[in-house]
């Protein structure tokens, strides 16, 4: 007892020294919804409520569950591995999962439940809980699976509820006793490899630990180098659009400009100079294509 | 002479000149980035590991989220063309 108690202390310890993101990845694998904006007293309040929830609630109701779903477990399986494959489950057809499984299945989808209610009230809370685009993709997967399994395999394919009855994983036999082992190999021989097997599993489990903690690092630097590359196209893309925005701008005043030139150049004429400069050009251009008679009177003028 | 002269628009001449610079120049500084993005991809093996994912990175994009953005721009572009188009109707 006293020993589970200290295993209890420290797995709570470790879990408050997690970081965020590892946090909300433990949180997310146990069926809960967690973000990075609650801060990590939050999260860290979420999966002690979660794992109290998990001590309160019934093995076998939790076994009940993944029978029904047909998750692939051990019957001898803890309630936080069980709890990890039930996150998984969105089957939303009650009708062959028991009483206890069904209210096991509500309070872990966070649905609060009387102990009182029946069945009926429960199924409809669940399913009233269930957000609508997860019933939109179950529905639909429904339905490309029943119109899948009609083309291709619908004679060979079992109805719903013939199926093969649910069978637990084999129970890992472990490793042999020490007394079968110095039989087998001697008293230094077995003492031996008992000990190398043991050291063998200890740096076995660490490295597992240390491959999944590098490759959840290596997730997150990615969906990093994700967010920051979809952040800078969309700097760009404002870019572009500012600029396309001012050229448009100054492509409706040009055209303003030149529509009231053209009014205007109409209204007096158009061998008038304008003050304008455009028509300054041109009045220049009428000045210079004149004949040269016209010219030299004028400047004989000018000189007088 | 006077003909050329009678033809000469000195905005449209203008225009023609920024519009011809401001391309030169794009041409030449997108020419020296995307060289110089190459030649630190291709100097080292790990920075060659780099550009690869720097590639996959990029092809993974997905296009759908910048949807409305793109649209707009289409939008802009479609109006920008429309008005020049109706300068040229105006002349």
């Amino acid at each position: 007892m006293e020993r589970v108690k200290s295993e209890d202390v420290k797995k709570t310890l470790a879990i408050s020294e997690l970081p965020i993101d590892e946090l909300i990845d433990y949180g997310k694998q146990l069926g809960l919804e967690l973000n990075a904006k609650m801060g990590h007293g939050e999260l860290l309040r979420r999966v002690r409520e979660r794992q109290e929830l998990l001590i309160e609630l019934d093995k076998d109701a939790l076994l009940d569950i993944v029978v029904w779903a047909r998750r692939p477990v051990r019957q001898s399986a803890s309630k936080e591995q069980l709890a990890k494959e039930i996150a998984a489950v969105k089957k939303m057809d009650f009708a062959q999962l028991s009483d206890r499984g069904l209210r096991a299945l509500a309070r872990l989808r966070g649905i609060p439940v009387d102990r009182m209610a029946p069945r009926a009230e429960i199924e409809k809370a669940m399913r009233l809980s269930e957000p609508l685009w997860d019933m939109v993709r179950r529905k639909r997967r429904e339905m490309l699976g029943s119109l899948i399994s009609k083309m291709i395999d619908s004679e060979t394919c079992p109805q719903e509820g013939e199926g093969e009855e649910y069978k637990f994983l084999p129970e890992d036999k472990g490793v042999p006793s020490l007394r079968e082992q110095i039989a087998e190999e001697g008293v230094v021989g077995g003492i031996a490899r008992r000990i190398r097997g043991a050291a063998d599993d200890y740096v076995r489990e660490k490295l597992d630990e240390i491959e999944l903690r590098i490759d959840r690092k290596l997730d997150e630097i990615d969906r990093r180098l994700a967010e920051w590359r979809d952040r800078e196209i969309a700097n760009r893309l404002k870019i572009i659009k500012i600029t396309l925005v001012a050229s448009v701008i100054v492509a409706l005043l040009s055209l303003g400009y030149d529509l009231l030139m053209k009014s205007r150049s109409q209204e007096r004429g158009a061998l008038e100079p304008d003050p304008g400069a455009g028509t300054a050009i041109t009045w220049v251009a009428d000045r210079a294509a004149e004949p040269p008679d016209q010219n030299r009177m004028r400047e004989t003028c000018t000189n007088t | 002479m006077k003909p050329m002269l009678a033809e000469f628009q000195i905005f449209a001449t203008f225009r023609w000149l920024l519009a011809i610079a401001c391309t030169i120049y794009t041409v030449i500084v997108m020419g020296q980035t995307l060289r110089a993005w190459l030649v630190y991809f291709m100097s080292d093996r790990h920075c060659k590991i780099l550009g690869r994912y720097t590639m996959t990175l990029l092809l993974r994009v997905r296009l759908k989220q910048f949807a409305w953005e793109l649209t707009q721009i289409g939008v802009l572009l479609g109006a920008l063309f429309l008005l020049v188009y109706a300068h040229g109707w105006l002349e």
